[in-house]
C-alpha cells in the first residue's frame, strides 16, 4: 500500500509529460515563417530534379500552410506548398510547372481552397481566365427526366501585374459549390468530385490571343499523399460557350 | 474534426421517439404487473438481445422480422431454469415485438410526411423569400436581381410542369447559340423547416421557370411573371 503513493506520482508525471509530447508535436503552431534558404533546400531535398534556384516568396495561406512559388534552375516559374506537421515545416507538392491547380486545403471547406499559379510573366502571358464548370447533361429513367444546367463561371486574373498567387475561390464560385454540394449522395460535401464540377484555364497574350505559357517538357512533381492539389483543366475555344 | 449535425427531419425524429416511448411505456407495464420484479439492467439486457432477428426484404423497401433468433438464444439460454425464463418471457417477446413497432412507425413515416410537406408544392422548397438572390451560373445570365416579393407572391400557386430532359438539352446542343435556358441559382430558398429537405433552385432565363433539384429528383413549376427585375 505504500508503493500506491508512489505508483500514482509516476503515472500523473507520465501523464504529464505525453499531454507535453502530444501538444507539442500535434498542436503547438509554428513560430515564425522559414527562410528561403530553408526552403529553396527543402524542396531541392525532397525534389532533386526541381533544381530551384531562387525562392520568389512566401504567402501564408493559413497558420499551418505556405505557398512557396519559385524560379529554377532552367529559368521555368515553379510551384511548391508546405505545412506545418509535427512541430516542422515540411515541403507538401512541388512541381516545376506552374500552370494552374486548385489547393484543397481542407477538403470540406470551399472557403480554404486555393488557386495557385507561378507564370513568367515574360512568357507573353498578359492574362488568365480561370472557369469553374460543369458539363450539360440529362437523365431519364422510368420515363421520369432531370436536367442538370451547364455551370460556366469566369474569373480573370493579370499575370502582368504579379506572376504567382494563391488566391481564394471567388465568393459566386464558393456560393455556388456550396449550393450544389449540399445534395451530394451519400450526404458528403465532396464538392468537387461528386457534383461533376471542375475547374479550368485559357491564358492570352497583350493582343486578346490565346497564348500559353512556356511549360517544360519534361515536367516534375512530388507529392507527399495526402495533400489534395488539383488539376486545373487547360480549355480552348471550343470547350467554352460564348 | 467531427461535427454534430442537428435532425433536419422532424418527421423522423418524432417518429422514433414516439416508438421509444411505447416501447419504453410497455417495458413499465410488464414490469408492474411481474409479481417477481426481476433486475432492470436484465430486463433491458433481455429486451436488446431479443430485438435481434432475422428478417426478410420486402420490395417496396421495407423489412419485416419473421424469426425471433434474440428470443430463441434466450430460450436456449434460460432452458434449464424454466421459473427464471417465465420471468423474463415475456420481456423478450416485447423485445422482438418492439422490432414490429418501429417497422409500423417507419411505415407511416413517409406518408406523414408527404402529408405535411407536400412535395407537388413549390412552397415546400421554398418557405422563404427574405434572403434570397441569383448568382449567375453561366455566361448567359446577365440580370443580378429579382424581384422578392413578386418571388414571394407567386409561390403558393405556382404550377408543376413537366420536365422534358431530352428536349432541353436538345434544344440547346443543337443551336447556334451558346445560351444556357437555366443560367441561376436562387440561392437563400431554404425548404420548409423541419422537412430535411435539401434542394438546388435553378431559375430559367425568362425569370418565371424554377428547377427544383434534390437528392431525389426533380421538379419544374412555371410562374407567370418574371421575377427577374427589369424583365417586366
Amino acid at each position: 500500500m505504500r508503493y500506491l503513493k508512489l505508483v500514482i506520482g509516476i503515472a500523473a508525471l507520465l501523464l504529464v509529460l505525453a499531454t507535453a509530447f502530444v501538444y507539442y508535436y500535434k498542436f503547438a503552431g509554428p513560430d515564425e515563417i522559414p527562410s528561403k534558404a530553408y526552403l529553396k533546400q527543402g524542396v531541392n531535398q525532397a525534389l532533386p530534379e526541381a533544381k530551384a534556384a531562387k525562392v520568389q516568396d512566401r504567402v501564408k495561406v493559413d497558420e499551418r500552410h505556405l505557398f512557396v512559388p519559385f524560379i529554377n534552375q532552367e529559368g521555368f516559374y515553379a510551384l511548391s506548398t508546405w505545412e506545418w506537421k509535427n512541430h516542422k515545416w515540411r515541403v507538401s507538392f512541388v512541381d516545376t510547372d506552374g500552370e494552374p491547380r486548385v489547393w484543397r486545403i481542407d477538403k470540406n471547406e470551399p472557403q480554404s481552397y486555393r488557386l495557385i499559379w507561378n507564370i513568367n510573366p515574360h512568357d507573353q502571358v498578359k492574362y488568365m481566365d480561370l472557369y469553374l464548370m460543369r458539363k450539360r447533361n440529362f437523365v431519364v429513367s422510368g420515363g421520369v427526366g432531370a436536367y442538370y444546367p451547364k455551370v460556366q463561371m469566369k474569373h480573370r486574373v493579370y499575370i502582368s501585374k504579379k506572376p504567382y498567387d494563391a488566391t481564394r475561390l471567388p465568393s459566386d464560385w464558393q456560393q455556388v459549390m456550396a449550393n450544389l454540394g449540399q445534395i451530394g449522395q451519400d450526404n458528403q460535401k465532396q464538392i468537387l468530385g461528386n457534383q461533376n464540377l471542375y475547374m479550368g484555364w485559357m491564358s492570352f497574350n497583350n493582343s486578346d490571343e490565346i497564348a500559353r505559357p512556356n511549360s517544360p517538357t519534361n515536367g516534375y512533381g512530388f507529392g507527399n499523399g495526402h495533400e489534395s492539389i488539383d488539376y486545373v483543366m487547360p480549355l480552348d475555344k471550343m470547350d467554352l460557350e460564348n | 474534426m467531427i461535427s454534430f449535425v442537428w435532425p433536419t427531419n422532424i418527421i423522423d425524429l418524432i417518429t422514433t421517439v414516439v416508438a421509444w416511448c411505447a416501447i419504453i411505456a410497455l417495458c413499465m407495464y410488464l414490469y408492474k404487473k411481474s409479481d417477481q420484479k426481476p433486475k432492470v439492467w436484465k430486463v433491458i439486457l433481455v429486451i436488446l438481445i431479443s430485438l435481434f432477428s432475422f428478417s426478410v426484404s420486402f420490395n417496396p423497401g421495407f423489412k419485416l422480422p419473421v424469426l425471433p433468433l434474440g428470443v430463441w438464444l434466450l430460450y436456449w439460454y434460460f432452458h434449464r431454469k424454466m421459473e427464471r425464463w417465465q420471468v423474463y418471457r415475456k420481456f423478450a417477446w416485447l423485445g422482438f415485438g418492439a422490432n414490429f413497432i418501429f417497422l409500423t412507425f417507419s411505415l407511416i413515416q413517409n406518408p406523414l410526411h408527404h402529408a405535411i410537406y407536400p412535395q407537388n408544392l413549390l412552397s415546400t422548397y421554398i418557405s422563404n423569400t427574405e434572403n434570397v438572390s441569383i448568382t449567375a451560373i453561366h455566361s448567359s445570365g446577365t440580370s443580378t436581381s429579382i424581384d422578392k416579393s413578386l418571388l414571394h407572391k407567386q409561390v403558393p400557386a405556382a404550377k408543376r410542369k413537366p420536365i422534358d430532359a431530352m428536349k432541353w438539352y436538345n434544344q440547346i446542343v443543337m443551336s447556334k447559340l451558346d445560351d444556357e435556358r437555366f443560367p441561376y441559382i436562387i440561392d437563400g430558398t431554404k425548404p420548409k423547416w423541419g422537412s430535411g429537405i435539401k434542394s438546388v433552385v435553378y431559375l430559367e432565363k425568362d425569370g418565371k421557370g424554377l428547377l427544383v433539384t434534390t437528392s431525389g429528383k426533380q421538379l419544374y413549376f412555371y410562374l407567370k411573371n418574371s421575377i427577374i427585375k427589369g424583365n417586366n
